[in-house]
């Protein structure tokens, strides 16, 4: 008759059971060991047993260890003699038990390849590791009593109490807490904002050690997703795991904020209501990256371009600590505003750069087979300037490629970054540059030149490429606070929004501290009627003045006595007529009167 | 009237711009007898960093219809693009039934104004759907030339409710299942 061994261990106390072969039934044949019974006695975590009581079915084995010659927990005929974890007798057919056993394995991710001439090309799926993620091992009840980490290649090991049903799970949270800190996570934000699992069954963990393989697979069965998409967020975080290892190699010592992302199969391209999944695009807002993923329609966790390029603009806060860009639809052949030319161009280039493909693709459409894309290595690009994401994110890519990668992080993380008083621009990345890092900025200085970009002064003095747009030149306006007035024009001929010409530029320097008054008021040029708005900037500090009064606005300011401060000016309402050769652009002037 | 004080923060919220925190008078246009979806008010997101798109929007995000009743869904584009044409191709949830209107359309670019574009829809159910809108820029050789969008339609009033986020007292996590080998 042979006798399986099962057991269970709950913390505190150790559970043995025996099961009869042939009869079906179990039979308990051993002891509770709890701890607090026996003084205190039990098992160390090496499995031995230091005193215990011995088990009403069977004598002690006399050959046994030392240290359990006088305690034994468990009686037991294994039928597994490979067990590593039990001493066994097989003379005597007596065994001891460990208090646990090891439970590893990989983890690993359904990786969808983008086709550089079409869409996702499922074909080619490749399982890869899930880095750097933390492992749980959960019970019946849904606790917690284990936890790990995968290493590079998707490994990990948990330790289990033995005999007792429990299950893995791999939480989308890649994370390093020795001299580099950081962390990935990726959650669901139509589920509040709830963490993504991978869980595998709830099995026994046995007598000794086991293997389990956790695999997210893509959901992808041929025709459409019909099954969970379980990679999405893996793949996502892989991504991101590629870009923060970048910042690891040239600072070992890097603590970054925690990297949120939020995907969800419910996120369309409709827009108003980002907990419903109505997220309009993939994007950053300062808080988390939204990642589209409504199928058929537009999907982007296997899109690594988009995801490191919302990655990238990440990295501008949070390093930076401070974004001026004031977002909006763009691309490659517009003239942007110069900020968000700034902080776009960068983040193409970091997408590029992190990923070594400077070929970014995005697909869409039905069964994600279209996609379309652009080329961030291209240096002949389409009107290059300080306008052009095009023109900037060359310059970063090509200055990243050339072994400069660290002193781009270092200007991003130097004080001057958040401390600089213009707007942040390809303008005064140069100047800090120049500043900080002489030889590198001969580099940029290269580069720059390029794309048509002659200023390196952080307020683009000097610059004489005026993107064919009037009035942009020079890029900022001296208004002095002594009540003079200076005029600046809006104009919309490059588009709306946040186009180059949208925006105009001034700066000041405030005498004294206290209170002044901002006045911005239509000038007439325009016949219709306009509707001004401001934002006034120091360093990382924003004022705006939105108000809907027709042909002016006020801002009330408490200005420091020294301190320099950037003001944008533009006509929050859309022109009319603007192809046309009599267009007339908003014009204002602008007065800084001390009260 | 009041509606249309929100398309434009609609328009706001597609294009992720600054500078839209006011509603401004828009005016909406009436062909037929059918009546008009009425646009709904969408919160501004004001400096949000996009991933880089053919840059085309729509101009009323969301919409609000009568339970079988016939009406017109706004699909207005919206583009800074001056010349070209959009090839277009709309997918309604089913649910939708599409009374009128094409759903593959050709629509050629004129000096970035508003490119108008409807459907005449029925839904007999309540509830909130999606006007899918597909967008190619067949003649742009360069960068992005295609953009996803949608239009979400709310049908009666049970479907104005707003989805909201789960209280985040507690962590909760979405369990994915995982494909195991065990040995």
């Amino acid at each position: 008759m042979a006798i399986k061994k099962v057991s269970a261990m709950q913390f505190g106390a150790t559970k043995v059971y025996t099961q009869v072969s042939g009869v079906g039934r179990w039979v308990v044949v051993a002891l509770v060991l709890t701890l607090a019974a026996c003084g205190g006695s039990g098992r160390g975590n090496d499995g031995s047993v230091s005193s215990g009581s011995h088990s009403s079915v069977a004598e002690p084995p006399s050959s046994a260890s030392s240290s359990s010659a006088s305690s034994i927990s468990s009686v037991s005929v294994s039928s597994d003699s490979s067990s590593s974890s039990v001493l066994s007798n097989s003379s005597s057919s007596f065994s001891l038990l460990p208090d646990s056993v090891q439970i590893t394995g990989t983890v690993s991710y359904d990786y969808v390849p983008v086709s550089k001439t079409a869409g996702l090309d499922y074909a080619a799926a490749v399982a890869k590791a899930v880095r750097l993620a933390r492992v749980n091992l959960v019970n019946q009840v849904g606790s917690v009593i284990a936890t790990s980490q995968t290493d590079e290649s998707g490994r990990y090991t948990l330790q289990a109490p033995t005999n007792t049903e429990v299950k893995v799970q791999v939480e989308a949270l890649s994370f390093a807490d020795a001299a580099a800190q950081w962390e990935v996570r990726v959650e669901d934000n139509t589920a509040g904002d709830a963490l993504y699992v991978l869980e595998g069954q709830l099995r026994t963990s046995g007598a000794v050690n086991s293997r389990r393989d956790l695999h997210a697979a893509s959901g992808w069965t041929g025709s459409g997703y019909t099954e969970p998409r379980a990679a999405a967020p893996f793949a996502i975080m892989d991504t991101a795991y590629q870009s923060i290892q970048k910042l690891v190699d040239v600072d070992a010592n890097l603590a970054l904020p925690p990297s949120v992302f939020r995907w969800s199969v419910n996120n369309s391209g409709a827009s108003g209501d980002l907990p419903a999944g109505d997220i309009g695009t993939s994007f950053y807002n300062g808080e988390a990256v939204y990642i589209l993923g409504q199928e058929d329609s537009d999907t982007d966790e296997y899109d690594a371009h988009v995801v490191a390029h919302e990655w990238g603009h990440f990295l501008e806060f949070q390093v930076g600590r401070r974004a001026d860009s004031i977002g909006g639809s763009h691309q490659g052949t517009d003239k942007l505003d110069m900020r968000v030319a700034y902080s776009e161009g960068f983040a193409n280039a970091i997408a590029g750069y992190v990923l070594a493909d400077p070929e970014y693709r995005d697909t869409s459409g039905v069964g994600q087979r279209f996609g379309s894309g652009f080329d961030i290595n291209r240096k002949n690009v389409s009107n290059p300037g300080w306008y052009s994401e095009s023109s900037i994110q060359s310059i970063f890519y090509h200055l990243a490629e050339s072994g400069a990668f660290a002193q781009i992080y270092g200007v991003l993380s130097d004080s001057l970054y958040v401390a600089n008083s213009a707007f942040m621009t390809i303008f005064s990345f140069a100047d800090i540059m120049q500043t900080r890092y002489p030889s590198v900025f001969l580099r940029l200085d290269d580069l720059m030149d390029e794309q048509r970009i002659d200023s390196r002064d952080q307020y683009g003095a000097g610059e004489t490429n005026n993107g064919d747009t009037e009035d942009v030149l020079p890029l900022y306006i001296d208004v002095v606070a002594d009540g003079s007035i200076v005029t600046v024009c809006s104009t919309q001929e490059n588009g709306t929004d946040n186009k180059l010409g949208v925006h105009a530029f001034l700066k000041t320097t405030a005498f004294t501290s206290g209170r002044y008054q901002l006045n911005v008021k239509n000038n007439g040029d325009r016949a219709e009627a306009t509707d001004p708005d401001v934002m006034v900037q120091r360093g990382g500090q924003l004022w705006r003045g939105t108000s809907a009064m027709v042909d002016q606005e006020v801002v009330d300011l408490n200005l420091q006595s020294g301190s320099t401060y950037v003001i944008s000016v533009y006509d929050y309402n859309t022109h009319s007529g603007v192809q046309q050769a009599d267009y007339q652009p908003a014009c204002f002037d602008v007065s800084l009167t001390p009260q | 009237m009041t509606n249309y004080k929100w398309l434009t923060m609609t328009l706001c919220l597609a294009l992720f711009q600054v500078g839209c925190d006011k509603p401004h008078e828009t005016a909406a246009v009436a062909s037929s007898s059918v009546a008009n979806a009425t646009v709904l008010p969408v919160a501004p997101a004001n400096r949000v960093s996009a991933k880089p798109s053919l840059p085309v929007t729509v101009v009323a995000a969301r919409q609000q219809v009568n339970v079988s009743e016939v009406t017109r869904v706004d699909l207005a584009l919206k583009t800074s693009l001056s010349t070209g044409r959009f090839d277009v191709r709309i997918t309604p949830d089913v649910g939708l039934v599409v009374v009128s209107g094409e759903l593959e359309q050709q629509l050629t670019i004129s000096n970035a104004e508003v490119l108008p574009m409807s459907l005449e829809l029925r839904a007999d159910q309540p509830g909130k759907y999606y006007v899918n809108i597909e967008v190619v820029s067949p003649e742009q050789v360069e960068g992005l030339n295609r953009r996803t969008l949608a239009v979400v339609v709310i049908a009666g009033r049970d479907g104005t409710k707003t989805l909201s986020a789960d209280s985040k007292a507690e962590p909760k996590k979405h369990v994915l299942p995982a494909q195991e080998t065990v040995q």
